[in-house]
Formats: structure tokens, C-alpha cells, sequence
């Protein structure tokens, strides 16, 4: 339960369940009893928690699964399988068209959208009563143009569902009752929560690519560091999930193994790339690189926690370490594992290129482990060692 | 006929919600995480060039005064600002030691042109980040000289926000290095050749009100 409560989806969904009991104790469900509200309020927020509590026991991690599976589970029950088979294709295929990278694609989407709705509705203000495919239709309709928005992209999750399902039971009730002027304007606010979706995209594009414009400025300055940051970002993240940390927090480490050496902007490239031992000076001006990097990162907000790992991420267990001598945990996890992944890349210089660093051959990965072994407990976390080992015997067996 | 007001009134109230977060909130987050990554930039270079530090906001404060002054509207003065701190973006591939080593008035030619790269590198970092591109031709021309310039829609022609980055750059560096007089000297003299007169003119103003003032 703490799992469920603990993501939004299953907060949510908790919610919902309490209001749709509160409504039936009311009797107002009663009242607006049509297939469509049926799976909207009544069904879906039993079968999200459904969802959640799976997810959480599978440790499953994608919400576009927590949220559509419950919004084709209720339409299945409501309306049948034929009609969910199309809500599934349409919902694919208008997800990979709106994927497609034109935003404008979205907006031609949701007034198309907008306009079959419309169309419809009219065509059912004639009939007597509103068939179940007319409202399946519909019902389609909305999805699709939500589709985008089940992503918690702009707004948070629990909100977007929320919005979702009290925009599609107004839009039921409304279509229900014949009240077509209705249906159309509850529809309207669909087309905002597409917008809130796309702007959030362009928002989360921008800010990639404001971090690989660092990784650009860096690779000008140190061209050898790129295929070595890559190299350890992916190693570092494969670590992170064979430590039991979620998809979600190994992802971030990814991110920040990406930007580890972005302080060797600031450091004199001939220091880093001289051949032989570095004098006491030199040492300490290369030192500064991971100090320098945070105070790079810390410039932004949402990267203040990853500055704290790079900052750290020359610390050593034994206390033995740069820039605080920090030992043990007061290390961050996350720190002691780019620690290994660095230093192993180093020492190698990736499993196939084995690009030679100016003041070092390259080891073979064997050695390089032992090394790594023999460490363990003074330079490096015994129990990241041993998750890293893991990580680099499926990476040889690939 | 109430559940029909009901619905309506609850529809009503979700679309003044997402209105007011789609057009009022998520932008100034939008930007308020952009100006955080551009002084991201802008500090990097400063740790990269300790000579450097403060350097950029002065600039920035300056080239939006003499921007407001040359009549640039708010969208203007707002990518004026955003070019001036990222114009220094392609010094990270400048050799460490020419800038923190040796003097600018030591330089050879060939450092001198070294140097004189970064604008062009800059510029090139810049365009292949679409959500930064539109300041790449600024920041390309923040050092061109006004004799260049032909026509504002010409892409080898220094526009208006790279001409008062260009003066207000020069102007705070002497400054810094040589003293406000020899400063004011500099634009004056350049006025025509390697500043536009018009920035030249409103930076000399406005410098020669800053002094003035007690």
C-alpha cells in the first residue's frame, strides 16, 4: 500500500475509488449510469489501483502502463473487446504520429480530434438516444487527444488524470443526455492538457539540450572525454540498478556520470594531457576539476543534487580522498559508484577501444577488476565493486 | 437541468485551472530554468578564465541599458541579454594558458586571432542546440567590426544586438584593464570603423552618467 500511495498514479487512483464510493452511497451515479461514465468514474480507479499495486510488486516504472492499462481495462468491461482492440490501435498510432517531432502535428491532431467530436455529437442529437459505439467514439476521441497527456510531463500525474476523468464523465453525461453543446465544450479543455503536454516536451528537450551544450563545450576543450563519459554513464547506470536502485534514480546517475568531468572546462588541457607524473601543483590544479564541476551545476536548480555527487565523486572509503576526505557513507551513493565506473574506464579505456590515456596503457578488463578487488574497501565501496562487476560481466558477455 | 449546471460549472472551473498553469506558470518556469543554465555557461567559462569573473554581468547590465536606449522592445532586450551571456560560450576551446598566462597585450597575431575564434566557435556550439540556436548568429558577430556591416538581414553583417554587444564589451574590458578614459577614448575613436556610432555613442553616455553620479 505504501508503494501505491507512494506514486501518483496510485494516490490518484485511491482518490478516485473514495470519490465514486461517495457518489454511489449519494446515488448520483445512478443518475448518469451510461457505459461510458460507467468506465470513466466507476471502473477505472479500482482497476489503477490494480495497476499501481502491480507495478510497485514488479517494480514496472513506466506510467504510460500504469495509466492506459486501467483506461482500457474499464473500456473493455464497458464496452467490449472490438471496441478496445480500437481504442488500443488508435491510441498507437496517434501516439507515434504526435511523436513524430513536428509540433504542430499535435495541434492538426487535436483540431482533427476536435472536429470529428463535434460531427459526432450533432449526428447523435438526432437519434433518439445516444448509441454505445457513438459514445465509444467519443470516448476514442478524447483518449486520443489525451494520450500525450497521460505522460506526467507539465503537470503532475495525479492532476492530469484528475482533469481526464472529469473532463470524459461531463463529456458522457453531457452526450448522454443529448446535450451536444455540452459534449463539445466539456471536449475544449482536452486540447489544453495537449498543450500543457507539448509545452512540457519542448521544456524537457530544452533543458537536454542546454546540458549538451556543457557536454559540447567540454568536449572542445578536452576532446578525448566524450566517448569516456559515455562509456561510464552506461556502465555507472547498469550498476546503479544492479544495487537495487530504482530505473528512475539509475537514469539520474546516468546523468550525472555524463557530466562528472564537466570541471575540466576550467582545467589547463596540457596539465591533463602531459605524459608524465604531474608535479604536486599540477595535481592539486587537476584536483579542482570536481569541485569546479559543481559549482558549474549548482548554477541550476534542478541539477543541485547531482552537483553534490560530482563533487564528491574522487572521494575514497578510506578517507583518503578529494576534495572533503569524506569517508565511508558520508560518501553519496551515488558519488562511489561513478567513483568505480570512472576509474575502471580509466584504467582500460572502454572494452574494445582501448583508448590510451597520455600517462597510462590501457589494462585489459580482467586486470583492471583485480585492481578493482584488490581496492575494494579503501579507494572503492566493497558493494559497489561487487554490483560493478556484475554489470561488466553482462557487458563482455554482450 | 442542476446536473446539467453541475457539470458544466466543474468543466468551467478545469479549464480556468489549466488556462491560468498553461500560460502563466510553465513559462516562467520554462525561462527560469533556462536563465539557470546560461549562467551555468557563464560560469564555466569564469572558472576556465578566473580574468573573466564579473565580467558578464556588467556586460549584461550595460548592453540592456544602451538597448532600452536604441529603442529594442522587451523581446529584444530579453535575447539581447541571453546572447551577451552565452557570447563567451566558445572560449572553452581557447588554450587555457594564452588567457590565464600571458597578457592580451603580449599576444602575437596568431594568439590574437587564436583567440578571436571563439566568437565562431561559440556561434557553432550554439546553432546545434535547437533551443539556443536563435542567439548563435549574436553571439558569432560579438566581435565583428561595424565596417562589415550592410544590412540588418544580411547573416554576414553584424546585427543590432551583436554591434551593442560588441561596444559594451569593449568598453567594460578597457575599463577594467585600462581605465574608464581610455575606455570612453576607444569607442570614441572606433565610432564608425569597429562600433556602431549610435552604440557608441549611448555607451559613452551612459558611462559618462555613471561617473558623474556620486
Amino acid at each position: 500500500m505504501i508503494a501505491v500511495l507512494g506514486r501518483p498514479a496510485g494516490r490518484t487512483a485511491v482518490l478516485g475509488s473514495a470519490l465514486c464510493l461517495a457518489l454511489l452511497a449519494s446515488g448520483w451515479a445512478l443518475a448518469f449510469w451510461r457505459p461510458i461514465v460507467a468506465a470513466d468514474l466507476l471502473l477505472f480507479p479500482f482497476l489503477a489501483v490494480a495497476c499501481a499495486i502491480s507495478a510497485a510488486l514488479l517494480r514496472i516504472d513506466n506510467s504510460r502502463w500504469r495509466l492506459e492499462a486501467p483506461f482500457l481495462g474499464a473500456t473493455l468491461v464497458a464496452l467490449g473487446p472490438w471496441w478496445t482492440l480500437g481504442f488500443a490501435v488508435l491510441g498507437l498510432a496517434a501516439e507515434s504520429y504526435i511523436r513524430s517531432g513536428r509540433p504542430s502535428a499535435i495541434w492538426r491532431k487535436g483540431t482533427l480530434a476536435l472536429s470529428m467530436a463535434c460531427a459526432l455529437v450533432a449526428l447523435s442529437a438526432h437519434l433518439v438516444d445516444f448509441p454505445g459505439w457513438v459514445e465509444g467514439l467519443i470516448f476514442a476521441v478524447v483518449w486520443i487527444g489525451l494520450a500525450q497527456a497521460i505522460e506526467p510531463r507539465g503537470l503532475p500525474a495525479s492532476v492530469m488524470v484528475v482533469a481526464t476523468l472529469i473532463l470524459t464523465a461531463a463529456l458522457g453525461a453531457m452526450a448522454a443526455e443529448g446535450r451536444w453543446v455540452g459534449g463539445i465544450v466539456a471536449l475544449a479543455p482536452t486540447g489544453l492538457i495537449a498543450s500543457i503536454a507539448m509545452y512540457g516536451d519542448r521544456t524537457e528537450s530544452a533543458r537536454r539540450e542546454t546540458l549538451q551544450a556543457l557536454a559540447l563545450m567540454l568536449q572542445r576543450a578536452h576532446p578525448y572525454t566524450h566517448s569516456h563519459l559515455e562509456r561510464v554513464a552506461a556502465i555507472a547506470e547498469k550498476t546503479a540498478l544492479n544495487l537495487g536502485l530504482s530505473p528512475d534514480r539509475s537514469r539520474l546517475i546516468f546523468e550525472a556520470a555524463r557530466l562528472h568531468d564537466i570541471g575540466k572546462i576550467a582545467v589547463d588541457e596540457l596539465i591533463l594531457d602531459k605524459s608524465g607524473a604531474l608535479t604536486p601543483d599540477e595535481y592539486e590544479h587537476v584536483k579542482l576539476h570536481a569541485p569546479f564541476g559543481a559549482a558549474i551545476l549548482e548554477e541550476i536548480a534542478e541539477l543541485r543534487e547531482i552537483a553534490d555527487w560530482i563533487r564528491h565523486h574522487h572521494e575514497r572509503p578510506d578517507g583518503k580522498g578529494y576534495p572533503h576526505g569524506l569517508s565511508g557513507d558520508e560518501i553519496p551513493l551515488e558519488a562511489r559508484i561513478i567513483a568505480v565506473a570512472d576509474a575502471f574506464d580509466a584504467m582500460t579505456g572502454g572494452f574494445e577501444t582501448g583508448e590510451k590515456r597520455p600517462y597510462r596503457e590501457p589494462m585489459s578488463a580482467a586486470n583492471a577488476m583485480c585492481e578493482m578487488d584488490r581496492c575494494a574497501g579503501t579507494q572503492f565501496d566493497s558493494a559497489v565493486v561487487a554490483a560493478f562487476r556484475v554489470a561488466v560481466e553482462e557487458e563482455c558477455a554482450s | 437541468m442542476g446536473a446539467e449546471v453541475f457539470w458544466m460549472a466543474t468543466v468551467g472551473a478545469v479549464a480556468v485551472g489549466l488556462l491560468y498553469y498553461r500560460f502563466f506558470v510553465m513559462p516562467v518556469h520554462a525561462e527560469a530554468k533556462m536563465d539557470d543554465a546560461v549562467r551555468a555557461f557563464g560560469r564555466a567559462v569564469e572558472l576556465r578564465f578566473p580574468n573573466h569573473a564579473g565580467l558578464t554581468e556588467v556586460v549584461a547590465k550595460l548592453a540592456r541599458r544602451v538597448g532600452r536606449a536604441l529603442g529594442l522592445g522587451p523581446r529584444r532586450l530579453h535575447d539581447l541579454d541571453r546572447a551577451v551571456r552565452l557570447r563567451d560560450i566558445g572560449l572553452c576551446a581557447i588554450p587555457y594558458r594564452l588567457v590565464n598566462r600571458r597578457s592580451w597585450d603580449e599576444w602575437t597575431m596568431s594568439e590574437m586571432a587564436t583567440y578571436e575564434c571563439h566568437a565562431e566557435v561559440g556561434g557553432a556550439i550554439l546553432e546545434s542546440i535547437p533551443a539556443l540556436a536563435e542567439h548563435a548568429q549574436t553571439v558569432r558577430m560579438h566581435h565583428a567590426n561595424f565596417r562589415l556591416h550592410r544590412d540588418e538581414s544580411d547573416l554576414r553583417s553584424p546585427g543590432l544586438e551583436a554591434r551593442i554587444a560588441k561596444g559594451c564589451v569593449e568598453y567594460v574590458w578597457y575599463a577594467r584593464h585600462r581605465g574608464i578614459d581610455e575606455a570612453i577614448d576607444h569607442l570614441r575613436r572606433g565610432a564608425g570603423t569597429l562600433f556602431d556610432p549610435a552604440v557608441s555613442h549611448e555607451v559613452i553616455r551612459i558611462a559618462g552618467a555613471e561617473q558623474a553620479r556620486p
